[in-house]
């Protein structure tokens, strides 16, 4: 059940991506919903989780795109990871330590998808990869774990997220 | 090395084989979605629809509250003027021409005249930040076709990426994939134009050459070669132009005409019309 929930999390995210979070750009970025799930995840269930869950979130993504398919599933799934590689030295209840780890997790999350894309043949300035997209979307992701981590937390832990 | 960790390397390394494998596949231009990808975006299309919708009552709700108005009256006006400066960058592209052939041509009605236009909804965008495509309420069972260019009276939105039934991607001239053949309007100097990144923002018109008088403020408008886009469609207006770092050309920052962050609804050229 609890994995059920999540899965209908991830795809409201998405859903929500590609739609009304538009109108919620600031900088010209609006946030990884997805990402910042697989974050929250990774931290509190661990690598095998953060990356699974990063590979559902990322394709989800991708078949929406309809470019890269497998794009956002690698780097979803290779930042869950590491993210959750994390999970026993990461002091878990600090909404701060994880709004940082967020940070830290899309500006690896972005470097990873540009040099994918120019693996692929895509050149994209770094400037501009940089200025445009992964700074500030970054600090976009920060902000909002900082919002909602504390909530996904007690779900994860006490809530409907919870293992049974 | 274990041997359970050698077999976990191993299949890690034969996963990343096979996504970047589908990535390779799938990064080229695919006209057509594949059965199971285009039969989740037509189901998912009216609730996408949906969505947007209730953000879009949401977003100018919330911007009607907050300022009484004025914010909504001040974009009102924005958007006017955009479309103006389309149609003087429209006219006076008819001017040029006139002037260039020195034929007397009878004065033809407004560009989008000229054209077989289907109005299709914005019912999504891409959900990430790097690259500018949208998702159009039309798809192949009202004609749309790839590569059939998409506009707005403001000046061009992009082309036609791939179809499914009932819905359409569109790449937006911002977009990191997108090349649009352009000329400056004043000059006739040819460039080709290309996104940057994200579906915000500039375009960069690159293959000036260097010593074309092109300077800020001066119009860009399609240039018909290669075919997709029809001549003198609108594009975006020169706000910098430096030496590229070869040395050799120089390029041009443009802004578009079309303010991509609010685009609801657009016009999908089914075809030219005859004499047009």
């Amino acid at each position: 059940m609890p994995a059920l929930i999540l899965f209908t999390l991830f795809m409201v995210a998405v859903l929500l991506e590609s739609t009304i979070l538009d109108y919620a750009r600031v900088a010209g970025v609006k946030v990884d919903l997805v990402l910042v799930l697989v974050v929250f995840h990774a931290i509190v269930r661990g690598p095998r989780e953060g990356a699974l869950w990063g590979f559902i979130g990322g394709i989800a993504q991708d078949i929406l795109t309809g470019s890269y398919i497998g794009l956002n599933a690698l780097v979803k799934m290779l930042t869950g990871y590491c993210v959750g590689l994390g999970e026993s030295t990461f002091y878990k209840d600090s909404t701060v330590i994880v709004a940082g780890i967020t940070w830290l997790a899309t500006i690896f999350a972005g470097i990873v998808t540009y040099v994918l894309l120019l693996t692929l043949g895509l050149f994209i300035s770094p400037a501009d990869a940089v200025a445009r997209v992964i700074l500030p979307l970054s600090v976009y992701n920060l902000a909002v774990a900082l919002l909602f981590y504390r909530r996904f937390y007690v779900w994860e832990t006490r809530g409907f997220l919870a293992p049974r | 090395m274990r041997r359970a960790q050698v077999g976990k390397v191993l299949a890690g390394v034969i996963l990343f084989g096979i996504i970047f494998a589908v990535m390779r596949l799938t990064a080229g231009e695919r006209t057509a979605t594949m059965p199971l990808e285009g039969g989740i975006r037509d189901v998912l299309a009216p609730v996408q629809a949906a969505a947007t919708q209730a953000g879009r009552i949401v977003y100018e709700g919330l911007g009607t509250l907050f300022s009484l108005g004025r914010a909504a009256r001040v974009e009102q006006l924005e958007k006017q003027v955009r479309q103006l400066e389309g149609k003087v960058a429209e006219l006076n592209e008819y001017k040029v021409e006139n002037e260039r052939l020195r034929r007397l041509l009878a004065f033809r009605e407004e560009t989008r005249d000229r054209y077989e236009l289907l109005a299709a909804d914005v019912i999504a965008r891409d959900p990430g930040n790097w690259f500018g495509t949208i998702t159009v309420d039309r798809g192949a069972a009202d004609g749309v076709r790839p590569y059939m260019p998409v506009l707005l009276p403001e000046g061009l939105v992009g082309r036609v990426l791939r179809v499914s039934q009932h819905t359409a991607e569109v790449l937006l001239i911002t977009d990191p994939h997108s090349g649009v053949g352009g000329v400056v309007q004043e000059t006739r100097t040819p460039g080709v134009l290309r996104g940057i990144v994200n579906s915000y923002g500039r375009l960069r018109m690159t293959y000036l050459a260097k010593d074309a008088p092109v300077k800020k403020g001066h119009t860009v408008v399609t240039s018909g070669l290669g075919g997709m886009f029809p001549g003198g469609i609108p594009v975006g207006k020169i706000t910098a132009v430096r030496p590229e770092p070869t040395g050799v050309t120089k390029e041009a920052f443009v802004e578009p005409l079309v303010n991509f962050g609010h685009v609801e609804e657009v016009l999908i050229m089914l075809r030219v019309t005859p004499g047009g």
